[in-house]
This record gives C-alpha cells, sequence and structure tokens, in this order.
C-alpha cells in the first residue's frame, strides 16, 4: 500500500474519530481556568463542601405547591412534617483550596421565593456561572408536606423524590427515581434511566435515551420511549410507544397497546386486550384476559393462554400459538403458524412457511403457499374444515366419531385415506394427475373440502381433549400498596379502569 | 501510451472535500445541523473509496488481459 493511501486512511479515520468524540461530548466539555470541569455532565478534581438551609411556614388548608429549578446537582425531595417546607442547599465547589472554594461558595445563594402555598426553589448558579471561574455543583435536599403538588425540572443531577401528592418532573443527563406518589405522575427523562413506583394514580413518562422501569401503578400509564428498555410491573391499562428498545409488561390490571419499531415485546398477565404492534423484533405474550391483535413486521409472534380472539399478522416471522380460547386469524407471510389448543377455530394464511394446527375444535380455514398443511384436531371433527396447500402436502388426523362429508383432491401427487369406515362416493384421476375422492364418514354431516398439489393424507386417530390444560388465567395484579403513601392524598385524575 | 492514471484516493479526497464544503456551508446558512449529519454519514467516505479501489482494480485487469 502506498504512502499516499496509508495518508488518507489515517485522515479518514482520524476524521471519523474526531467527530464521534465530539458527538460524545456535544454540549459537556468546558476548558476552565483550572483545567477541564467538566465532562458528560460531571465536574473533576478537588472539591469542597458548604450549606446552607432556609425553611418556610405554610398557609393551612390549602395543599403547597413546590417548584424546584436546578441544574448540575441532585434534587432530592422527601415527605416531611406538614405545614412547613425545609430546603438545604448543598454547594459543592471544585477548586484547590479550601479558601477560594469558600469565598466561591459564598457568591452562590439559594433562593426560596413565591407566595402563600407557592414555594419556588432554586439558586443563582445561572448569574455565578456566568465567569466560568469554577465547577460547581448545587444539591437541593427538600422535606415537603405529603399533600405537596411538586414540579422538578433538573438537568445533569440525579433527582429522588418520594412522599408527595403528586409531581410533574423533567430531568436531562442523569438518573430518576421516583416512589409513593399518591396522585398521578408525569415524568420526563433524557439521557438517563427513569424509574417509578408507587404510584397512586395515573403516570405519563416520556424518555429518550434511559431505560425506563415502573411498577406499583393503581392508574392508567402512558409512556413514549426511544432508545432505552423498559419495563412495567403491576400497572393499571398501558398504552407504550416504543423505538428501538425492548419492551417487558407483566401484570397489567386494563387493555395493553404497544406500538413499537424495533422493539421485541414481551407481556404477561394483561387483563384486558393487548393490542401490539412492532418491527424488527417479535411479539412475545402470555396469560392474556381479552382478545389479541399483534403485529410483527420482521418478527415472529407468540401466544399462550389467550382467553379472547386473537388477530396475528407477521412478516418473515413464524406465528406460534398455544391455548386460544377465542376465534384465530394469522397470517405469516414468509413464515408458518403452528397452534395447538385453538378452541373456536381459526383462520390462517401463510406464504413459504408450514402449518400445523394440533388440537382445534371450530371452523379451520387454511391457505398456504409454498408449504404443507398439518391437521390434528384430536377432537371428533365437529366444524368445517378447509384446507388448501400450493407446492405443498396435507395430512389430516381424522379422531375417532368424527363424521363428516369429504371432498379432497391431491393435483400431483397422491391421496391416501387410512381411515376405516370413510364411504368412498366417487373417485377419480390417479396418483399424480388430479387424484380426487368424495364420500362420507359416520353418516357425514361436516364439510371437509381439501386441496393440495402434493400429497394429502388422512389417518385416524383416538379422540381427546385439543389441550393438556385449558387456558391459563392471568395472574392478579395486586393494587400498589397504599400504606405508606400520604395521608389525604387528593383524588387523582385518572382512575384505574378496572376490568 | 500509457493510460491517463486515474487515484481512487484522489477522487475520494476531492468528493470529501466537496461534501463537507457543501454541508458546512449548508450549516452556516443554519439549512443543516452539521455534527449529526458528518457523524451519521462519515463512514461512507471509506465506502466511496472501497468502492473506487475495487473499480480500479477491475479496470486494470480488463485492460491488462486485453
Amino acid at each position: 500500500m502506498s504512502a499516499r493511501k496509508i495518508g488518507l486512511l489515517i485522515l479518514l479515520l482520524g476524521f471519523g474519530a474526531v467527530v464521534e468524540t465530539a458527538w460524545q461530548v456535544r454540549g459537556d466539555l468546558r476548558i476552565g481556568p483550572e483545567g477541564c470541569r467538566v465532562i458528560r455532565g460531571r465536574f473533576y478534581g478537588p472539591s469542597y463542601s458548604f450549606e446552607q438551609t432556609a425553611e418556610r411556614a405554610l398557609p393551612a388548608g390549602e395543599a403547597p405547591r413546590l417548584e424546584i429549578r436546578n441544574a448540575f446537582g441532585g434534587v432530592s425531595v422527601a415527605a416531611g412534617a406538614p405545614g412547613v417546607m425545609k430546603v438545604k442547599l448543598r454547594k459543592v465547589v471544585f477548586l484547590p483550596t479550601e479558601e477560594k472554594a469558600k469565598a466561591f461558595a459564598d457568591r452562590i445563594e439559594l433562593r426560596v421565593s413565591g407566595e402563600g402555598s407557592l414555594v419556588k426553589v432554586g439558586t443563582n448558579r445561572e448569574d455565578v456561572s456566568r465567569g466560568e471561574e469554577a465547577g460547581f455543583e448545587t444539591h437541593l435536599e427538600i422535606e415537603a408536606p405529603p399533600e405537596t403538588v411538586a414540579e422538578v425540572r433538573n438537568e445533569h443531577g440525579r433527582v429522588d423524590l418520594s412522599g408527595v401528592a403528586s409531581a410533574d418532573v423533567a430531568s436531562s443527563f442523569d438518573g430518576v427515581a421516583i416512589e409513593k406518589v399518591a396522585g398521578t405522575l408525569k415524568l420526563e427523562s433524557r439521557h438517563g434511566d427513569a424509574r417509578a413506583s408507587g404510584i397512586g394514580g395515573g403516570l405519563e413518562v416520556t424518555s429518550r435515551h434511559g431505560r425506563v422501569e415502573i411498577s406499583d401503578v393503581a392508574g392508567a400509564v402512558t409512556l413514549d420511549v426511544e432508545h432505552g428498555d423498559v419495563s412495567a410491573r403491576t400497572t393499571g391499562a398501558l398504552n407504550a410507544s416504543v423505538k428501538f428498545g425492548g419492551f417487558a409488561a407483566e401484570r397489567v390490571r386494563g387493555d395493553l397497546a404497544v406500538r413499537g419499531g424495533h422493539s421485541e415485546v414481551h407481556a404477561s398477565d394483561v387483563a384486558g386486550r393487548a393490542e401490539i404492534e412492532t418491527s424488527f423484533a417479535g411479539i412475545h405474550l402470555a396469560r392474556v384476559g381479552g382478545d389479541v391483535r399483534a403485529t410483527a413486521q420482521n418478527g415472529e409472534v407468540t401466544a399462550e393462554d389467550v382467553a379472547g380472539g386473537l388477530f396475528a399478522e407477521t412478516t418473515h416471522g413464524d406465528v406460534r400459538l398455544e391455548r386460544v380460547d377465542g376465534p384465530v386469524q394469522a397470517i405469516a407471510d414468509h413464515g408458518g403458524v403452528t397452534g395447538s389448543g385453538l378452541a373456536k377455530g381459526a383462520r390462517v394464511r401463510t406464504s413459504g412457511g408450514e402449518v400445523s394446527l394440533d388440537g382445534f375444535t371450530g371452523p379451520v380455514e387454511v391457505e398456504a403457499e409454498r408449504a404443507s398443511v398439518r391437521l390434528a384436531p384430536r377432537a371428533a371433527i365437529a366444524d368445517s374444515i378447509t384446507a388448501s396447500a400450493t407446492h405443498g402436502e396435507v395430512r389430516l388426523d381424522v379422531p375417532e366419531g368424527s363424521r363428516l362429508d369429504l371432498d379432497a383432491e391431491s393435483r400431483r401427487g397422491e391421496l391416501r385415506a387410512d381411515v376405516p369406515g370413510l364411504a368412498s362416493s366417487e373417485t377419480s384421476g390417479e396418483p399424480g394427475r388430479g387424484h380426487r375422492m368424495a364420500g362420507k364418514l359416520g353418516g357425514g354431516g361436516i364439510v371437509v373440502r381439501l386441496r393440495a398439489d402434493g400429497d394429502i393424507a388422512l389417518e385416524t386417530k383416538p379422540a381427546g381433549p385439543i389441550a393438556d390444560r385449558p387456558v391459563a388465567k392471568p395472574a392478579p395484579a395486586t393494587p400498589p400498596p397504599t400504606s405508606e403513601a400520604p395521608p389525604s392524598p387528593p383524588k387523582p385524575p385518572e382512575a384505574a379502569p378496572e376490568r | 501510451m500509457s493510460r491517463p492514471s486515474f487515484s481512487p484516493e484522489g477522487v475520494t479526497l476531492g468528493v470529501c472535500l466537496v461534501a463537507l464544503g457543501v454541508l458546512w456551508t449548508l450549516s452556516n446558512l443554519g439549512r443543516v445541523e452539521m455534527l449529526p449529519v458528518v457523524r451519521t454519514w462519515w463512514p461512507l467516505s471509506l465506502a466511496l473509496w472501497g468502492v473506487l479501489e475495487l473499480a480500479d482494480l477491475w479496470v486494470r485487469r480488463s485492460s491488462g488481459r486485453s
């Protein structure tokens, strides 16, 4: 390789490295007089802490409102005594000597303002940081009465909040942990993980670039998450939009709706309906109390123990179903369909993937392109069965006690019927050339129509139950703990939609 | 008579400079945000260079055979 080429390669890779580094530290890198002060939202070097406190008495009979504004430091709100708001500011100054740090810290002020029941908490950090003489963090610790309605805005600092009536929190570049909120919670998080638990009302979460973990939410939940995994446990009705991250939900008391993109979706113990769509990943459901509608582009759908009906559509992925009590409709483009324990029949259409139904009752209609069909009802056939396979075979197990009118045709294969008692009324063609058979079993009554380019085979099997066990019900979602919630909470605006 | 020389790295460098200049101008005009665009697309310069190297190799082999 010539020196010219090596030079260009180094130039391009160096350019790429510079761009990637600039992308990683964008907005977070500043060089001050003491050297590198901030990388990814944190200060480094020797530091000294100083504290300042304030207290504010609150008027009786009115729910306190708390507004907090902060940056480059944590915010902590915890339940305190009624009638008073206690605020502590911890100032951490990054300077080489305590003397210099103390002099700088004296310029940082805690500001508590507002009138009546409104308390605004902040600092003068914007005025102080304008000179860029030193790096400093402002950590706010607040004790608020349990009836407090809190609003928090913070950047580059962790937010911990608990024991208030309701909250509206926006945080970026660090984590958020919120628990024991009696009413509603609105949470916006960017570039940090978010955790919320023990929410007595509704929950609304918007998150970008961070993991979201929620649990024990009494009310309805709305999630809008991109670039982060979602974990939800024991919630009310859940409506989620998730992109570029996995989604897992357990114990949803109401309906579940998920619109995913590049998101693997797992959900179990859903009391209501489940309506899921995603792409480039699969959908996996277990124990759903209502209907299911699952659409996966470039992904598979698996579902077990569904009490209602089910609609599943995939491209480039299989559909696998176990124990569905309602009617099933499954469409798989470039994928197969496998089902067992289907209590109310199925309409199945596939291309390029096998169809195998093992244990079913109710009408069944199967259409397979470039694939074979295998049907094993297990119970005596009591509803019509229609199956067609282009470029494939059809196999049907005939349980004992079935009564059917058979109409079968193998266009280019052989037709075999190993069914004692089947009275053939019409046979035409020959194996390989339109081999057709019509007949009755047990006096007839149920239409069974089979068409295949390949072989068609019928075989008698002993009758039995269609599944090894009945459809499992969703596990009950226990309500969130309310014993530790603040007393006399305001009525949450969004009640949990119980089914 | 010798074939006029074709330099893949020269073309790559030229295209990259043109692209960077256009992008920088658009950024100054407020039409695009430069860093995200450059961060997304810069690896294409390597791909472009690779394609040109392969094309050069193919042309040289073809002309050598004839």
